[in-house]
């Protein structure tokens, strides 16, 4: 049935313009959670090692639901919404526990790790009086399972049984990329960061798209010559979807620049006096030192020299978001490896030196779109088109045209 | 329990730094910050989850008075951010044992940040665990780990805790 939603022109024929109304209107935001984070796409629900011995489990979220990553007796790993089916409580409070068992505080219903419902008490009533119906089957009131795809490590999550297996929906070449990380090696976390934003969701992955503003916003970045637009680098899109992206980048020697007159923010006089958060080792069999995988609707991992994150999108409401921060390595890392991932944190995250630059103007950006709803943004850099720029390309906007080609096919009945 | 006079003497140095410490950072004179550290030190802002699992990353890592200079050279000039004032509430200041010529000290502290245009918001709840050196006759921080409770933070981390 078309609403509102469905009768509001898009401001541009193209994704040359997103309409500021889509960072802050609560239908649009309802419709969302319905048709994206409940839909046929894939959510990243923590890592395999997180939840390492049979019996062990975790909260997590899909969209704004509490789910428990469990690894069952048998070592497989499943996910089943966090809400009791008798009076609808959330069954577990701990971040982590263990047991084989989960119990529902309130009336002590009891569920096995894969939810299967195994304790009913006064089943039968008290003294032949009371109890549940003859026809009642606990078969019946099981924790609502999801459907989970382990990637080498990495658990994602669907309500949705449609959605395809996880290398179909990313595609080939962002598969190859998500799998040069997590690839195969067995995972240790190393600590975790989690902050509010209060600005809509979409501004962040699409920030972890934006190779535009890397090197204007980030001026630690570019002064110590972490990255640059001038760097050989790529965007990568599936051609299918255009929603999934990599951006990735190498690093040249600090002299060899071009375009450097337009970043006016560049210091060069800048030098640090500790330089161990900067001090990496070569990891893997290329020379990429930046690669951003940006998983639609909301997951990114990023491997930054020889820092290794995911960071996770946990919607709050229209205008607000959590980003939580899983800092990671191989369990296999010697200690000098492990010690310069653990320096370079220093970056990122909550406190970071370069990504509290994007977490502060997200709230710069709700401040004005908010008030703003009538007003649209202009995303023509490198054309109005989705096709991913030409190889080697930085200076392009095409990544975030991408995903509002998916987003508005997903989200809007009238229009294509 | 305080039984001499010298512990009533290392507790007022200890809540004089404190004080200090709170004034330079919520005076914004964060040029004197480095200062309050011996060169060699370990300085780390630790979410609680982190510290309880054992788990390496912090928010905020410095093993050096130079690390600590970085981040303020970051702060000054390369960040950017909204502006902000900071108010750093201290509590239950204790001297906890002594090693060699150290003393170590805990206390709780709350922070309250006041963006402009807004009502001033609680930004943390911590406890810190430090090791303390006198060092030119001055007491300074050889180590300051600060433990987060607020595990979900309701904003970035600028300044220092
Ligand atoms: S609500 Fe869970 S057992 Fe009653
Ligand atoms: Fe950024």
């Amino acid at each position: 049935m078309p609403t509102d939603l469905d009768e509001r022109p898009w401001p541009s024929e193209d994704n040359s313009r997103i309409p500021n109304w889509v960072y802050s209107d609560p239908d649009n935001y309802r419709r969302e959670l319905d048709r994206i984070f409940y839909g046929p796409f894939w959510s990243f629900v923590g890592l395999a090692c997180e939840i390492p011995e049979p019996g062990d489990y975790m909260r997590s979220v899909v969209g704004e639901k509490s789910v428990l990553v469990t690894r069952s007796a048998d070592g497989e790993i499943g996910a089943v919404l966090n809400i009791c089916s008798h009076r609808g409580l959330e069954v577990c409070r701990d971040k982590f526990g263990h047991g084989r068992e989960l119990m529902c505080p309130y009336h002590q219903w009891t569920y096995d790790l894969r939810g299967d419902l195994i304790g009913v008490p006064f089943r039968r009533g008290v003294k032949g009086k009371g109890g549940y119906p003859r026809d009642f089957d606990p078969a019946d009131h099981g924790l609502r399972r999801l459907r989970v795809e382990t990637v080498n490590g990495a658990v994602f999550a669907t309500f949705d049984e449609n959605a395809p297996a996880m290398r179909d929906y990313l595609g080939e070449e962002i598969w190859a990329r998500l799998t040069r990380v997590f690839d195969g090696r067995a995972l240790e976390v190393l600590g975790y960061h989690r902050q509010r934003v209060r600005a809509n969701w979409k501004l962040y992955p699409e920030n972890m798209k934006d190779s535009y503003h890397a090197s204007l916003l980030h001026v630690f970045l570019i002064s110590f010559g972490l990255y640059r637009i001038d760097q050989k680098g790529e965007l990568l899109q599936d051609p299918r979807t255009r929603a999934h992206n990599v951006v990735s980048s190498i690093r040249n020697d600090l002299d060899d620049v071009a375009g450097t007159e337009e970043m006016r923010s560049l210091k060069r006089d800048f030098q640090l006096n500790d330089m161990r958060p900067l001090a990496s080792v070569k990891e893997y069999d290329d020379d990429v030192t930046i690669q951003i995988v940006t998983m639609f609707p909301a997951f990114t991992v990023q491997q930054q020299n020889n820092l290794l994150q995911c960071r996770n999108v946990v919607v709050k409401g229209p205008e607000e978001f959590e980003l939580v921060w899983t800092f990671f390595g191989y369990a296999g890392d010697d200690a000098d490896l492990r010690r310069r991932r653990v320096r370079m944190a220093n970056l990122v995250g909550a406190a970071g030196l370069i990504s509290i630059d994007d977490t502060e103007v997200f709230e710069f950006s709700r401040a004005g779109m908010s008030a703003n709803p009538d007003r649209n943004c202009v995303v023509e850099l490198g054309g109005r088109g989705i096709e991913p720029p030409v190889a080697g390309d930085m200076v392009s906007e095409g990544p975030i045209r991408g995903f509002y080609d998916l987003y508005r096919r997903i989200m809007y009945d009238r229009r294509s | 329990m305080i039984d001499d006079r010298h512990a009533v003497q290392d507790l007022y140095a200890v809540q004089d730094l404190y004080a200090r410490y709170s004034e330079c950072v919520c005076d914004d004179a964060l040029e004197d910050w480095p200062g309050f550290f011996v060169e060699e030190c370990l300085y780390r802002i630790v979410p609680r989850v982190n510290h309880d699992r054992g788990l390496p990353v912090s928010l905020v890592l410095a093993e050096s008075r130079g690390g600590i200079i970085d981040r303020l050279t970051a702060i000054r000039n390369t960040m950017v951010f909204a502006p902000r004032y900071m108010s750093h509430a201290v509590t239950s200041v204790r001297v906890t044992g002594r090693e060699g010529g150290d003393l170590l000290s805990r206390s709780m502290l709350t922070v309250h940040q006041t963006m402009s245009d807004q009502p001033t918001g609680l930004l943390l709840a911590a406890r810190t665990f430090d090791r303390l050196r006198f060092d030119d006759g001055v007491l300074r921080f050889a180590e300051r780990v600060v433990v987060c409770d607020t595990e979900s933070l309701p904003s970035t981390i600028i300044y220092p805790l």
